[in-house]
C-alpha cells in the first residue's frame, strides 16, 4: 500500500526526463546532424564561446567521456555517438516502463530494456554469453527458486546457442539444437544439479564462494600462466563483462551469507540487480555503484518516485556541466598556473612521474598542484560517469547514494574516503572490515578497530579491489599483475592513514561537528586541505615508474614536502 | 535483561560523548546516519559498545541500517538479541 502511495503518475517529471535526455542526445550524438540543427560547436561559436578540449573536431559534437566499453571487439560496431544514442534511448524506454507499468512489472521491464540495448551494442553472442553466465550464478545461489525450470531452460538454450556459433549449420538447425540443449539442461538440473546443491550444502557454499572469486583467480592465474609459458589467455566478451561485475557479485554473496537475499528470489529480481541500462555506460568505471540486493531492494520506491526522479535529474544536469566543461577547466588551470604563476602543472600524474624519471627538475608546487589537479580530473570524469549512473538509478525509482559527495568538505581521511568513493567504501567495509572486526581481537578495542581498518583499506582494497580491475582492463599478462602489485606503498599509506585517523578519532573523541559556524572553521579549512593533499600526494605510489622503483616514487613524494633528496 | 529506558539512557550517553553535536538534541528517533553523522564504520564502534555493555553477540548480518538507525531501533535490537548487564 505504501509503495502505491509512492507511485503517483505526473506529466511534468516525464517531460523533464525527456528534455534532459534530449539535451544529452543533442550534445553527445549525431541527432543535431540528422535534424538539420546547428552542431553544438556551431551553437557555442554563435554564443562566442570557442573553448579547446570540448568539441570533437570531426563532427562538432561534445567529445564526451561517456562511452560504451569493449564494443570494439564486436563486428560491425556502431560509432561512439550512435552507441550513446542507443544508451539514451534504452534509458528513456526503461524509464517510461518503470514509471507507468504496475509495480510487479517494474524491475523486470528495466531488465528487458537492458537486454535490448545490450543486443544492439554487443550483439547476440555476447549478450547470450553474459546472460547465460548470470544464469549459472543464479542456479548456484537459488536451488529453491520456483522459476528454476525456466532458468535452466534459458541457460541450456543460450549456452548451446553460443557453443554452436563456430559451426556452419543453418539458422533453423541451430535454433532447433539450442532448444534441445535447453530441454536437456532442464533435465540435468532436475536430476543432478538441484538435488546436489540441496543435499551437499557445504559443497554448494564453497561453489558459491568460488564463483564470486573467479575474476580474481582467473585474472591472477592467467597472468602467472602468461609469465611462465608466454601464452596470453583471453576471455570471451560475455564472460569478461560479468567478471567486471565482481564487486557486486561479492556483495551479493555477502548479502546471501547474511540471509538478506530470499532463497527463492525470482529470476528477474536477480537480473534487475545486475542488468539495468544504468550500468551500461563506461563498464570499467566504478562498476560497484548500486551494490547488490540488500542495498537496492531497500531503496526501490522507498519514497515518492517523483522526488527520487527529480534528485536524479539534478545529478544529470550536474553531469552535463562536468562532461562539457571538465577537460576545458583542467587544461585552463594548467595554462593559468603556467602563465600567471610560472608553475608547471601536469594534468596526469603519470606524465609528471615520467618527466621526473627522465631527469626533469620538479618543484614542490608542481608536485602538490599536479597531484591535486589529477584528482580533480578524476572527480570530474569519474564524477560525471558515476553521477550519470546514479541519476539513472534514481530516474528508475532507486534512491541510490551518490558515489562522490563533496569530498573537499572532508576534514579527515575517514570521512574523505566515504565522501570520495561511497559505494566502493561500502564494498570494502562489507567484504573485509566487518568479518575481520567481528572475528579478531574482540577483547582489545583499539587493536580490533585498527587491524580491521588496515586489512580492509590496504589488503582488501589492493588485492580484491584493484587486481581484477587491472587484469580485466589491461589484459591478463604477468607484466600487468606485477605492475599493480608494485603499487603496494599507495595502499599501505592509504590504509595506515585511515586506520590511524580512525584510532585518533576513537581515542580523542569529537568535540564538534565539522563546519559548524565559528572561529574553528579556519581549522576545518586547514584539515580539509591537509586531508585532500595527503590523499592526492600518495597517488604518486599508485603509478609505479617504468624503469624505476618505490624509492624513486618516495623521492618524488618527499618533494611534495619540500625535501629534495 | 536491562529495561528499555535503561538501554536508551546508556545509548544516549554513549552517542553524545562519542559524537558530540553542539546545539542539537538527540531524541530516541533521531536518524543517526542522517542527523548524527554516524556512518558504516561508526556503526562498528556502536557494535563494540553494545558487546561490552549489554553482552550481546552481534552477527555480520545484523549490521544493517534498520538495526542501527536510531536509539529506538538499537534498543529494539538489543532486547531482541538477548541478555546484558547495562552501563553504570
Amino acid at each position: 500500500m505504501e509503495k502505491d502511495n509512492f507511485n503517483q503518475h505526473r506529466v511534468l517529471p516525464v517531460l523533464q526526463v525527456f528534455l534532459v535526455l534530449l539535451a544529452y542526445c543533442y550534445l553527445f550524438t549525431h541527432v543535431s546532424d540528422w535534424l538539420g540543427l546547428p552542431a553544438p560547436r556551431e551553437l557555442a561559436s554563435a554564443l562566442d564561446w570557442t573553448p579547446d578540449h570540448v568539441f570533437d573536431p570531426s563532427d562538432g559534437n561534445v567529445d564526451s567521456n561517456l562511452w560504451i566499453a569493449k564494443t570494439s571487439q564486436v563486428d560491425g560496431r556502431l560509432n561512439y555517438d550512435d552507441e550513446r544514442l542507443v544508451l539514451f534511448a534504452a534509458i528513456f524506454g526503461a524509464f517510461l516502463s518503470v514509471y507507468f507499468l504496475p509495480f510487479r512489472f517494474k524491475q523486470g521491464s528495466v531488465v528487458i530494456w537492458f537486454i535490448l540495448a545490450f543486443l544492439i551494442l554487443y550483439r547476440d553472442v555476447v549478450t547470450s554469453a553474459f546472460v547465460a553466465s548470470h544464469l549459472v550464478v543464479y542456479h548456484l545461489f537459488h536451488p529453491r527458486s520456483r522459476q528454476r525450470t525456466m532458468a535452466s531452460g534459458a541457460f541450456g538454450f543460450l549456452a548451446s546457442y553460443c557453443w554452436l556459433q563456430g559451426s556452419s549449420m543453418p539458422g533453423v538447425a541451430m535454433a532447433v539444437l539450442s532448444i534441445a540443449g535447453g530441454a536437456c539442461f532442464v533435465e540435468v538440473d532436475r536430476s543432478f544439479l538441484r538435488p546436489f546443491l540441496l543435499l551437499r550444502m557445504k559443497v554448494a557454499d564453497r561453489l558459491r564462494t568460488l564463483v564470486v572469486q573467479l575474476p580474481l583467480l582467473v585474472g591472477c592465474g592467467a597472468a602467472l600462466w602468461e609469465g611462465v609459458f608466454h601464452q596470453e589467455l583471453k576471455l570471451t566478451l560475455g564472460i569478461l563483462l560479468i567478471f567486471w561485475q565482481w564487486h557486486r557479485l561479492m556483495v551479493y554473496h555477502a548479502d546471501y551469507v547474511d540471509e538478506a537475499v530470499p532463497r527463492d528470489l525470482p529470476l528477474f529480481s536477480y537480473f534487475s540487480i545486475f542488468m539495468t541500462p544504468a550500468v551500461i555506460t563506461n563498464w570499467t568505471y566504478s562498476p560497484y555503484v548500486g551494490q547488490a540486493h540488500a542495498y537496492l531492494s531497500k531503496r526501490f520506491y522507498c519514497e515518492d518516485k517523483n522526488e527520487t526522479l527529480r534528485s536524479g535529474l539534478r545529478l544529470w544536469i550536474l553531469v552535463l556541466f562536468y562532461l562539457v566543461c571538465g577537460e576545458w577547466m583542467i587544461h585552463g588551470v594548467v595554462t593559468a598556473a603556467r602563465e600567471l604563476c610560472s608553475v608547471k602543472l601536469y594534468p596526469f600524474t603519470t606524465w609528471m612521474i615520467n618527466d621526473y624519471m627522465n631527469g626533469q627538475p620538479m618543484g614542490t608546487l608542481t608536485v602538490l598542484g599536479s597531484t591535486i589537479l589529477y584528482q580533480a580530473r578524476v572527480l570530474l570524469v569519474f564524477g560525471a560517469v558515476t553521477h550519470f549512473r546514479v541519476g539513472a538509478f534514481r530516474v528508475f525509482g532507486y534512491r541510490v547514494d551518490p558515489q562522490y559527495d563533496r569530498p573537499w568538505m572532508a576534514t579527515n581521511l575517514v570521512t574523505f574516503w566515504r565522501r570520495f568513493a561511497f559505494h566502493y567504501r561500502e564494498f570494502v567495509v562489507r567484504i573485509f572490515y566487518y568479518p575481520v572486526f567481528l572475528r579478531f581481537f574482540k577483547k582489545h578495542r583499539i587493536l580490533r578497530v585498527f587491524v580491521a581498518t588496515l586489512v580492509a583499506t590496504s589488503v582488501g582494497n589492493h588485492i580484491w579491489g584493484h587486481v581484477p580491475d587491472r587484469m580485466l582492463s589491461r589484459g591478463m599478462e604477468f607484466v600487468n599483475l606485477k605492475d599493480i602489485l608494485r603499487a603496494w606503498p599507495y595502499y599501505l599509506f592509504l590504509g595506515l592513514g585511515i586506520s590511524l585517523t580512525q584510532i585518533y578519532l576513537l581515542r580523542q573523541g569529537r568535540t564538534r561537528k565539522a563546519w559548524t559556524p565559528g572561529i574553528r572553521v579556519v581549522l576545518d579549512v586547514v584539515c580539509a586541505y591537509a586531508t585532500l593533499q595527503f590523499f592526492c600526494l600518495i597517488h604518486i605510489f599508485a603509478r609505479p615508474p617504468q624503469g624505476g622503483s618505490a624509492v624513486d616514487s618516495l623521492k618524488l613524494f618527499l618533494i611534495g614536502f619540500g625535501i629534495h633528496l | 535483561m536491562p529495561d528499555r529506558d535503561h538501554i536508551h539512557a546508556c545509548l544516549r550517553k554513549h552517542l553524545v560523548t562519542t559524537y558530540p553535536h553542539e546545539g542539537a538534541e538527540l531524541l530516541d528517533t533521531t536518524d543517526l546516519f542522517q542527523e548524527w553523522f554516524v556512518d558504516s564504520m561508526g556503526v562498528l564502534l556502536l557494535v563494540t559498545f553494545l558487546e561490552e555493555t549489554f553482552d550481546v553477540t552481534v552477527r555480520r548480518g545484523d549490521i544493517v541500517e534498520e538495526n542501527f538507525r536510531s536509539i529506538e531501533s538499537i534498543a529494539n535490537y538489543v532486547i531482541r538479541r538477548g541478555p546484558g548487564a547495562g552501563c553504570s
